[in-house]
Formats: structure tokens, C-alpha cells, sequence
């Protein structure tokens, strides 16, 4: 029964609409709430690269790495946004053609610089902390 | 059709993960908003409320309607792109913050006033 939906010529994005068969739409839904949640995990890199600005503001003023830092975390949560809304095509595009869902690839990328970011800023307090004794 | 209605309440927890998605955005601006204002960028502070104001827009814009459970009726792209186009702008916004004191410090200590 697909009374109430619109014509498959007017759903967009074409690419994705214009493929394969109406999914499961549980299915759908949870795609949706993927990419939601890999933009909202996006957000929270910005958010802690705008926390980090805020605590150099607070406190010194001035730390070129701490800056550094912040502005990397904030760029790769803006790239997060959009991997995410393009991992959202491709999902879809994979349960409209009833194939595999392909792999996430950002997570690879993201818990490999959440680990070297977390070794450089560990360091980085160790180090300041060695030297202030 | 009606044989998922309401079984699993897909799509209630669709539209809280798009308020959380909203509200989220809209607070993360708010805060880059009050940093801009503090070092002295009020126009990355403006920019930023207004992130804000259309990230609360279109959190409520996805407000679940009582009869409305037909996924195809709101497909999620058009808002996904909103919703994508605002974060890289919050993303841009809280980068520019940082760079700008990163650049000052270095001006700083290479004894440009």
C-alpha cells in the first residue's frame, strides 16, 4: 500500500529514489536515525574543540596548541557532517536494492584520531605537569 | 502498511533523535556565540546565533504529528541537508575562533603588535 506516498519522480534525491523498491520503512527510519547520530557525534568534536577554545580563553589566553587542537576537532566534526549525509545515500541506496549494507568507514578514521588526539593531550599534561614540579 | 504502526515507535524515536540532533547544534552555537562575543568577533558571534535560531527551527519543524507515520510523506533528505549545511556552518564558526587566537599569539611572539 503505498497510497499516501509522493511519485517516485518527485522524491529526492534521484539517485537514491529513483533505484530499486520501497524498503521496510523501520528501515528507512533507522537510516535516518544513523545519519542523525553520526552528525550528532560530528557536533560533539565541535563541540569540545569550542570547550577547548573556551578554557584557553579562560585561562591564559594564549596556547598555540591547545588552538591547534581546537580547530582540528572542529574542522573533522564539520567533515563528520558530511560523511554522514553521504553514508546516509548509500545506506539507502543498499536497502533499496535489497544488498549488503556497506561497512562504516568514518569509524575507522574517527577512533583513530580520537586515539592519537588522546596520546598527543595526555602527553601534553604529563609533560606540563613534570615540568611545573 | 498499518501492520508496524506504532510497533517499535519508529517513528517517535525518529523525530526525539531529530530534536536531539536541533538542540544539540543549537547549543554548541549558543556557546561559540558567547566565546566570539568574549574575544572580540562579533560578527562570528552573530553568524552563530543565527545557527542557532534555524538549528531550533528545524528540531520543531520535525515534531512528531499525531497522524503523520508514513515514512514516504517526509522523506529525510531536504531536512538532513539543512541539518548538514548548519553543522559545518557551527563546525566553521567554532573553528574560526581558535584560528583567530592562534594566529594573534603567533603575531605575538614574533613581536608584531
Amino acid at each position: 500500500m503505498t497510497h499516501s506516498l509522493p511519485p517516485a519522480n518527485e522524491r529526492r534525491p534521484k539517485s537514491v529514489y529513483g533505484i530499486g523498491e520501497e524498503p521496510d520503512v523501520r528501515f528507512s527510519f533507522a537510516n535516518e536515525r544513523t545519519a542523525l547520530a553520526w552528525i550528532r557525534t560530528g557536533l560533539a568534536l565541535v563541540a569540545g574543540g569550542v570547550a577547548l577554545t573556551t578554557l584557553t580563553q579562560f585561562t591564559h589566553g594564549q596556547n598555540v596548541l591547545l588552538d591547534l587542537v581546537a580547530v582540528i576537532a572542529c574542522i573533522a566534526g564539520g567533515c563528520l557532517a558530511v560523511v554522514a549525509l553521504a553514508s546516509w545515500r548509500r545506506n539507502e541506496r543498499a536497502l533499496r536494492l535489497n544488498a549488503a549494507l556497506p561497512a562504516p568507514v568514518a569509524l575507522v578514521w574517527l577512533v583513530a584520531g580520537i586515539l592519537v588526539m588522546t596520546v598527543c593531550l595526555g602527553g601534553y599534561v604529563v609533560y606540563n605537569s613534570v615540568v611545573s614540579v | 502498511m498499518d501492520r508496524w504502526f506504532d510497533r517499535g515507535l519508529q517513528p517517535e524515536r525518529t523525530a526525539l533523535s531529530w530534536q536531539r540532533t536541533g538542540l544539540s547544534a543549537a547549543s554548541v552555537s549558543i556557546v561559540t556565540a558567547f566565546i566570539a562575543v568574549r574575544v572580540g568577533l562579533s560578527a562570528v558571534a552573530i553568524a552563530a546565533v543565527l545557527v542557532a535560531t534555524t538549528a531550533v527551527a528545524l528540531a520543531l519543524l520535525r515534531f512528531p504529528r499525531a497522524r503523520v507515520h508514513v515514512s514516504g510523506l517526509t522523506d529525510p533528505w531536504p531536512v538532513l541537508l539543512r541539518v548538514g549545511v548548519i553543522v559545518v556552518a557551527a563546525a566553521v564558526l567554532g573553528a574560526l575562533v581558535p584560528s583567530y587566537s592562534f594566529v594573534s599569539s603567533l603575531l605575538s611572539s614574533a613581536g608584531v603588535q
